[in-house]
């Protein structure tokens, strides 16, 4: 072939090569690192379970504390309730099983 | 010509071909921006969605993660904002607060890259609470979580989704008034002051106005004709004399014996005082002493046998006295003092009423010199020392210790046949009396003969100061009799030797009538905080319990305020008839329970196999119950016996059923954990392979509707012949026994441990430098509310 022929083939090449490399770029973007939220530092952490085998309770009872501070009861603690708070309760719970699922 | 025509063919194939390509990328760039463009973004959308969603559901786990286990969030707090301050104050409802508005999920972000999708998201959570409950000792609300998230793919905002979505939330603050209590009992209970099945109590380590609290009520007492109808806890001297209270209120010095007696040295302390000190007591009440009658008659006996000439001659007494003393003075002459002395009886005895001599010189000079000499000698001691407390079964009574009966000493116990054999202080109590309140006759109180050793209400050690609630009385015993004596005397112109016999004073009814036996005398000073006014031997049994810890006890009012008292203050009443509740309102302890706002429950289970079936998983390898906030069973028995674990806070509330407990405790490194069982119709069993058994948990059971007299409506702790049963909770029912024919108390020697846990009695603590929470979040699990928005957005 003459010159010319290869210059054509050659620059078909090349630019088939210019557009896949495009085409590259342009449908697998590049991953950038997500700077993080202040609350996104506290970290989520559900309750582990898992099936490691641990030893039966036994009739031990439970380690002194060394200290404790209580504090000032608040107010509904020192309420007392009358009878017919007791009455409305009772009849609301009669209510409550028919609803229950 | 050829190679041109070749070339020329090629290039156009060449051009041909650029020239097809061109046309395809023009055409798909303008398909583009139509139908793919459309479906393009479809795609997108449904993606984002998708991704939105996912943010929502990370943000409820994590809010979830935060909501009830990391005090240092501000999701933790912002949550713990809708309950009232430390001042009470409420904020008001239906305020959004927002937890966050610009947090960007991270788990949710890192699917979306690894994809290889360029995304933005953000969420945003909102708390609105929107009622409270109703009832005055609950504190509770219902609020909704309003979640958004929204995502676009970078660079593509107007591209953006929006999901919204909102969850059921339930906050609660799980203290209540009956935390503060180790044990609370409605009805009367018989086992008190059991030795040989012991209940002991030990309260918070406490100070100033923080003690654990005990009701002891009288609710279904037994039939008795006594108006006092209390509770009387027996002290027992090797546990109880370190308590502050106990020395002064029982003149204390140390153990002693009466003087030059057999005895052991068991009494707290010995007084004498000459019988001139006692007081205005007629002399008309020793007419009927019998000591100085015998003497007496002696002497009459020995002038009418010397008259007669024969100083064999059998003794008489009353009437055939009366007739001997007529023979003898038939037999010699007026002047001598025989004569004059059986003279003297003949003329002046009084048949009636058993014979009466105190018309009679020669008596009254008797008597006199007794009046002379006497020495009122009493102590003070337990019924432990009075009584064979250990070596018996109910309904058989105590038999007493050896020293207690003698003739001196018998004025408790003596086994004469006088008292049926029961000694003074059974006999008394076990009188029947007509009750005017019964319309019939009854035994006077049969509560009063159950004599014994108190409960360790003060702790295994005796170290724990509580406040003792309810009609509760300490109780010890005075053994008091007139000392014998030797005097010479003239009697009748001869010397005689008055040598009378201790004269016991025995136990005789207040209620009776009245007697030098049970008339009050003189103030007599003992050392103690109050001084001695009965004659007779008795039960002590007007201190207050709380005399026990001292003259100042701290503790809080009604309304929450820190308070003092000092405990000898109401002597012979109670300190606190009823529960403590605010000054000028008086509610018995039959109408405490506890309510739940139904609104409020997190979770509600129509029975307890449903319950069980959901809540119940293996942690570690054993059974755990996990818990969340306030949750209700209808009905059905609750049967935890293979549980032996718990995780979470809350409170289980059983509408109807019992529950069946074994060993049961918090999950391992969960030390915060606590729960509360609360029965409205039912009983805790335990039940354990184990002899032995440890239960942490608050447990009561207290029969709804209150008040009942019905034995099978009574919510109570069945013990089931176990011989330790510790209770690192709280304990509160309207029943509590540890002894029966039946076997379902305590083994024999068995105990019953109630610890007060610091963590049920003060669920806002701060135990080894760690603050507890009082307060459970629940989150729903269903979205109540759900919307997606396409282009449009709230933040």
């Amino acid at each position: 072939m003459d010159q010319a022929r290869w210059i054509v083939v050659f620059s078909v090449i090349v630019f088939m090569i210019a557009t896949l490399t495009l085409l590259h770029k342009f449908s697998k973007p590049s991953v950038e690192p997500l700077a993080k939220p202040a609350e996104q530092n506290e970290s989520v952490s559900l309750p582990v379970v898992s099936d490691q085998p641990e030893k039966v309770a036994q009739p031990s009872v439970m380690a002194k504390p060394t200290s404790i501070k209580f504090s000032r009861p608040p107010a509904h603690v020192f309420a007392v309730e009358n009878n017919e708070a007791f009455a409305r309760e009772n009849r609301e719970s009669s209510t409550r099983g028919k609803i229950i699922e | 010509m050829m190679n041109y025509n070749r070339r020329g063919f090629l290039l156009y194939i060449v051009i041909t071909v650029l020239l097809a390509l061109a046309i395809m990328a023009f055409a798909l760039n303008s398909l583009k921006s139509g139908a793919v463009t459309q479906l393009a973004k479809n795609v997108d959308q449904n993606r984002l969605t998708l991704l939105a969603q996912s943010a929502n559901a990370e943000v409820i786990a994590m809010i979830r993660s935060k909501v009830n286990l990391d005090p240092a969030s501000r999701i933790f707090h912002n949550f713990r904002s809708v309950f009232p301050d430390t001042d009470g104050n409420i904020p008001p409802l239906r305020q959004p607060i927002v937890l966050f508005s610009n947090f960007e999920p991270q788990q949710t972000l890192e699917i979306a890259q690894n994809v290889g999708y360029k995304l933005k998201i953000k969420s945003k959570a909102v708390l609105t609470a929107y009622r409270e409950a109703p009832a005055r000792s609950v504190t509770a609300f219902n609020a909704y979580l309003d979640v958004y998230s929204q995502a676009y793919r970078e660079g593509f905002e107007e591209n953006l989704i929006e999901v919204h979505e909102r969850r059921d939330i339930r906050l609660v603050d799980l203290r209540h008034r009956l935390d503060r209590y180790a044990l609370f009992v409605k009805n009367y209970g018989p086992d008190y002051n059991n030795p040989r099945r012991r209940l002991v109590v030990d309260g918070i380590e406490g100070s100033g106005p923080d003690k654990s609290h005990i009701y002891l009520g009288n609710f279904n007492y037994p039939d008795s004709a006594d108006p006092q109808k209390y509770l009387w806890l027996d002290v027992y001297t090797p546990e109880t004399r370190n308590l502050p209270g106990f020395a002064p209120v029982t003149a204390y010095t140390g153990l002693v014996g009466f003087e030059n007696a057999t005895m052991p040295a068991c009494l707290f302390s010995r007084h004498k005082f000459p019988y001139g000190s006692l007081g205005s007591i007629e002399d008309k009440y020793f007419y009927k002493v019998q000591t100085v009658i015998d003497l007496y008659e002696t002497f009459v006996n020995q002038a009418a046998n010397g008259a007669l000439g024969n100083p064999d001659l059998p003794r008489k007494t009353g009437t055939a006295l009366v007739q001997k003393c007529g023979q003898a003075m038939a037999a010699t002459n007026s002047n001598a003092a025989a004569y004059e002395i059986c003279d003297d009886f003949r003329s002046n005895y009084i048949a009636a009423d058993g014979g009466q001599y105190h018309k009679c010189a020669g008596f009254m000079k008797i008597l006199n010199t007794c009046f002379e000499q006497w020495q009122y000698v009493f102590g003070y001691t337990d019924a432990a020392s009075i009584w064979k407390i250990d070596n018996y079964t109910p309904p058989a009574l105590p038999m007493p210790k050896t020293w207690a009966t003698s003739l001196a000493f018998g004025g408790l116990a003596t086994t004469t046949v006088q008292y049926r054999h029961k000694g003074p202080y059974f006999a008394e109590n076990l009188d029947e009396k007509y009750s005017d309140e019964l319309k019939k006759s009854v035994i006077f109180n049969p509560e009063r003969i159950k004599v014994g050793k108190m409960a360790k209400l003060y702790g295994e050690d005796n170290d724990k100061s509580v406040i003792i609630e309810g009609p509760v009385f300490l109780r010890y015993f005075k053994v008091g009799f007139f000392d014998e004596f030797k005097k010479t005397i003239n009697f009748y112109r001869a010397d005689k030797v008055i040598n009378p016999a201790p004269v016991p004073l025995n136990f005789y009814r207040y209620d009776k009538p009245e007697t030098f036996l049970n008339k009050t005398i003189a103030e007599l000073p003992t050392g103690g905080v109050k001084p001695e006014k009965f004659l007779m031997s008795r039960d002590v049994a007007s201190f207050p319990i709380n005399c026990l810890l001292g003259d100042t006890i701290e503790y809080y009012d009604g309304n929450g305020v820190p308070a003092v008292m000092n405990p000898i203050s109401t002597f012979g009443f109670p300190n606190f008839t009823n529960p403590i509740t605010p000054p000028g309102t008086s509610i018995p302890g039959t109408s405490f329970g506890r309510l739940i706002d139904y609104r409020t429950v997190s979770w509600n289970y129509p029975n307890s196999a449903t319950f069980l079936a959901q809540r119940v998983a293996n942690l570690k390898g054993e059974k755990t119950l996990f818990l969340d906030g306030v949750i209700y069973i209808e009905e059905g028995d609750l049967d935890l016996t293979g549980i032996t674990r718990f995780y979470g806070k809350g409170m289980i509330y059983l509408g109807r059923g019992n529950c069946t407990i074994g060993n049961f405790r918090r999950a391992e490194k969960r030390p915060k954990d606590t729960v509360r069982f609360y029965l409205r119709r039912g009983d805790f069993l335990i039940e354990s392979a184990s002899d032995e058994v440890y239960i942490e948990a608050s447990l009561a059971a207290f029969f709804y509707p209150f008040r009942s007299k019905n034995p099978l409506y009574q919510g109570s702790l069945i013990l089931n012949g176990k011989s330790r049963v510790t209770i690192y909770g709280n304990l509160l029912v309207d029943y509590l026994y540890t002894e029966d024919k039946s076997g379902r108390g305590l083994a024999y020697g068995g105990k019953l441990h109630i610890i007060h846990d610091p963590k049920i009695y003060d669920a806002a603590a701060e135990i080894d430098g760690q603050k507890l929470d009082p307060y459970h979040v629940s989150i729903g699990p269903v979205r109540t509310l759900y919307s997606v928005n396409s282009g449009g957005k709230t933040f």
